[in-house]
């Protein structure tokens, strides 16, 4: 053990212990509690790998696991290219643009329960601000809630109002660190804006477009908190992400079968953690 | 496109912030011939680099016209404006500005590129200009891969690819050390000799000035002090910022009273006076100035020679500089020669009156 | 010239297009909260009302202001924590150059990734055991650690802008590592401590998961779960209550971002934004 070692450790103590029981521990707790059969009025039992061969034959694992790859999908291209727009805006000299980042930053700030009431509230079939909105312009309205694409669109919606200021905020820090001489040069060379943008800032912008858009995917991958309130997961199960299902059999007593469910999602986190870095040269990227 | 000549008129520009405005530019007029290497020289704040980024199109001004020859660029009064891009100009920055996500080639290409040329076009016209900067074998390196010398070379590359009707550049040599700035000024002195490309040059560095420039405008708080080649500005300051700037060590300025005696002028500083050729308004407060290199040391006391102490030495090998006082004021002497002085000796010396430059109260010159 | 009309042009639709995009769902928020029915768009009927809120905070069996003080404790205590664990971590990653040093920033930092749900089940079974299931403890813990990943990343890049040789010149003057932590990283980095304070306090208060499973009345519940489970008496959900709780519990977090926006996006992206 080196000295330098000795002395920073006492300071590095007590967020190894913490980070340790609290977060690392759990997960490796998880994995432990989903090896048992452990289901309320039961006895305990060890049945090891069983529980993942049933999520191989339960149809509901699998829905949801297509729902959330296909929610993470859409949601994380549609924030990525409203985001960097998002970063292009505020990242020009105008006047209150102090104002415009906070509001921008605004409903990524709020709780996210309440983000998700205010947009069911939005979605509601009979007097919804949607429809209402919707049926002065087209005369049609849709019914958001009630059906499984309409469902799928309106978390998709409500989840880019909440997360698109988060990928903003990542892409600012890129573009803020390409020098102005870069550009000055362009300009020089005879680069339009839109030449500028795509031979200049979108190659200098890469190695950070790799960072937000692995760092949303997790997030995205996880999601729970916006389906848990605008659809429950439904209807008829349509919504239901990874994250939901498995506490819905929290939920139920089945701690077993709930934690293989989340083990697997976290499996599958790490797993497209993995193949970014892999293929992005993430570390590059970060270090 | 060809090179061409440049006219500047009334150019003027402000800055506002919510403070203060500062005039960056004031009133700005300058005519730079076809093919000549005119440089902009003045401290840092003078206003040159917000000079030059006007000329490229990168800033607008507040008032003023531009001609690129015949051809007008900017008229505030008239609205117009060109785009860097209509004005075919290039510019080297202070830091380069190559793009680090392109190898050389790439870099130079990329005003080729933007510009829609073929790909073989663009091919012979890079192999071409890489031969002449003799960076051909650096092509599909990196930027960050050279050395300061070489992205220097590539940022003129892709300056000159191009063939521009004007090039800019904006103190290209200053992130350079020593050494290797001499042979790049050689080096640029030379292509531009060879190319014969209106070039415009700002620097803080008068040393540069002198050696690259067919002329020199010397700009000071936003305005111009004075035009013209190398040795008019060297002999004939119009001004003692202009005397103070140029040469080094810089022109010796000294508080001077005119007085007249026996019909012959002279000027009297403490308790010395020194004969001058200039007819002066008796008892008028003026300014002498006199070069370091202009004043002689003599060894037998001749007529208007006088004794100094001298007050410290500074050894350059090849010469020396010792510092001595008139009166009040402080006296750098530059002999050619390293000689073996020390501090506290005396020294008899000369300044003939035709080395003498003389300023009036407001620092003009009164030539 | 054209293309500064573009630029103009596109500018000026994307402010407006954020203005509309960000603010809508929140005036909307507003507007049923202060209305007495909110349904008022369809029935063309509905008036100005203060009874929302009045009966948020006076209907005892609600416990909106439970809600709000359990929330308001248990986000500032783990911010709290996780801060002052941080600043300690934060000044011997940013000041000791040991072996291990960036492993252990990548695991640390690689946690936040973990979903919440592979840690929330063995939580809930580590709570019961504890018997502290609804209690603030087993909120406040998870928070802390929760939360440090960011602290770590945020004073980390705070603390690297200090120079070493105010450390070296402290410890030549006789300071322990302890002192010069206390009375010259701390003060210096202060503004940079206020934004990971304010930010893990931000955190704390909007997450819901852990929340969800780890409490069970209004002895411990927070805000956004009662936000969430807020049930109306026969059936239909109360929006006016739901929309004034939620105007009530923004306003900090509003606040927060409105006056310290740029500490915040600093802090966020490392400094790199100016």
């Amino acid at each position: 053990m080196s000295r330098e070692f000795r002395t920073a450790l006492p300071f590095l103590l007590p967020l190894v212990f913490v980070v340790s029981v609290f977060m690392l521990f759990p997960v490796i707790g998880t994995f432990w509690m989903s090896l048992w059969q452990d289901v309320s009025f039961l006895p305990r039992k060890f049945v090891g790998l069983s529980h993942y061969l049933r999520l191989f034959r339960d149809t509901g694992f699998w829905q949801s696991a297509a729902f959330t790859l296909l929610f993470t999908f859409v949601s994380v291209a549609v924030e990525t290219m409203l985001g960097l727009f998002m970063a292009l805006l505020v990242n020009e000299q105008f006047r209150f643009r102090g104002l415009m980042r906070a509001v921008m930053l605004l409903p990524w700030a709020i709780p996210s329960v309440i983000g998700a009431r205010i947009w069911q509230l939005i979605y509601r079939y009979d007097y919804g601000l949607a429809n209402y909105v919707l049926q002065k312009i087209s005369g049609k309205v849709v019914n958001w809630l009630g059906s499984s694409t309409g469902a799928f669109l309106s978390l998709i919606i409500a989840d880019v109002w909440r997360t698109t200021p988060f990928v903003a905020i990542i892409l600012l820090a890129g573009l803020q660190v390409i020098p102005d001489e870069i550009y000055r040069q362009a300009k020089v060379d005879g680069a339009t804006l839109f030449q500028r943008f795509f031979r200049i800032t979108l190659p200098l912008l890469k190695p950070i477009l790799i960072v937000a858009v692995l760092f949303r995917t997790i997030d995205a991958l996880r999601v729970f908190d916006i389906i848990y309130v605008i659809t429950g997961g439904g209807p008829g199960g349509a919504t239901t992400s990874l994250s939901l299902y498995g506490y819905k059999y929290f939920l139920l007593g089945d701690f077993g079968y709930g934690s293989a469910i989340s083990i697997s999602l976290f499996l599958l986190a790490l797993f497209i953690a993995l193949l970014y870095i892999k293929t992005g040269r993430f570390k590059e990227a970060v270090l | 496109m060809r090179t061409c000549s440049l006219k500047i008129r009334n150019l003027t520009k402000r800055f506002r912030s919510i403070y203060r405005e500062v005039t960056a530019l004031k009133d700005i007029n300058l005519e730079v011939e076809e093919g000549e290497f005119f440089v902009i020289l003045g401290p840092s704040g003078c206003g040159k680099s917000t000079f030059l980024n006007i000329l490229a199109g990168l800033e607008k001004p507040d008032k003023g016209k531009v001609w690129f020859g015949n051809r007008l660029v900017v008229s505030v009064e008239d609205g117009l404006f060109l785009s860097p891009r209509e004005r075919n100009v290039a510019m080297v920055f202070q830091s380069y500005a190559l793009y680090p996500h392109m190898n050389v080639f790439e870099n130079i290409a990329f005003p080729l590129r933007v510009a829609g040329l073929p790909g073989e076009e663009i091919e012979v016209r890079v192999n071409r200009v890489a031969g002449m900067l003799d960076i051909a074998e650096l092509l599909h390196s990196r930027p960050r891969e050279l050395s300061g010398g070489q992205r220097q070379r590539v940022a003129i590359a892709r300056a000159l690819v191009r063939n521009p009707s004007v090039f800019l550049l904006d103190e290209p040599l200053s992130n350079l050390d020593a050494q290797l700035r001499q042979k790049m000024r050689a080096e640029l002195k030379a292509l531009q000799r060879e190319l014969r490309v209106t070039t415009l040059y700002v620097t803080h560095d008068q040393v540069e000035a002198m050696t690259l420039g067919d002329r020199i405008a010397i700009l000071k708080d936003g305005e111009v002090q004075q035009v013209g080649n190398p040795l008019e500005i060297y002999h004939n300051p119009s001004n003692i910022f202009v005397a103070g700037f140029i040469g080094t060590p810089p022109m010796n300025l000294l508080k001077a009273r005119a007085i007249m005696e026996h019909g012959s002028c002279f000027l009297k500083i403490g308790d010395i006076k020194i004969k001058i050729k200039a007819e002066v308004v008796k008892g008028k407060e003026i300014i002498m100035g006199i070069r370091p290199e202009d004043i002689e040391v003599v060894k037998e006391p001749v007529t208007g020679s006088f004794e100094v102490r001298i007050t410290l030495v500074e050894h350059l090998g090849t010469e020396s500089i010792l510092h001595t006082n008139i009166g009040k004021n402080r006296l750098l002497i530059k002999l050619k020669e390293d000689v073996d002085y020390r501090e506290g000796d005396r020294v008899r010396i000369l300044i003939r009156p035709e080395k003498i430059h003389l300023f009036d109260e407001n620092g003009k010159s009164l030539r | 010239m054209r293309e500064e009309a573009i630029k103009r042009f596109l500018l000026v639709t994307g402010v407006i297009w954020l203005l509309i995009f960000s603010l809508i769902p929140f005036l909307w928020m507003v507007i049923i909260s202060f209305s007495s029915s909110p349904d008022f768009l369809v029935r063309g009927e509905g008036s100005f009302t203060l009874k929302n809120y009045i009966d948020i905070i006076t209907i005892k069996t609600l416990h909106f202001p439970d809600y709000l003080k359990n929330s308001g404790i248990i986000a500032g205590l783990s911010a709290l924590f996780a801060t002052i664990i941080g600043a300690f971590a934060g000044y011997a990653v940013s000041r000791f150059r040991f072996r291990g040093r960036l492993p252990l920033i990548m695991c640390v930092l690689g946690l936040s990734m973990f979903p919440q749900i592979s840690m929330v089940g063995y939580l809930y079974r580590m709570m019961s055991m504890l018997g502290w299931i609804n209690t603030y403890p087993a909120l406040i813990l998870p928070y802390t650690a929760w939360g440090l990943p960011l602290a770590l990343w945020m004073l980390l890049s705070y603390f690297s802008q200090i120079p070493q040789e105010i450390d070296r010149a402290a410890l030549v003057d006789g300071a322990s590592r302890l002192q010069i932590l206390r009375k010259i990283i701390l003060p210096l980095a202060l503004p940079g401590l206020v934004s990971t304070y304010l930010l893990l306090f931000i955190f704390s208060f909007n997450e819901f998961l852990f929340a969800l499973m780890l409490t069970t009345d209004h002895h411990a519940r927070t805000v956004p779960v009662g936000i969430a489970l807020f049930q109306g008496l026969h059936g239909e959900l109360p929006w006016g209550y739901i929309m004034a709780a939620s105007t009530i519990s923004s306003l900090p977090v509003v606040l927060i971002v409105l006056f310290f926006q740029r500490y915040i996006i600093q802090g966020l992206t490392g400094g790199a934004v100016k």
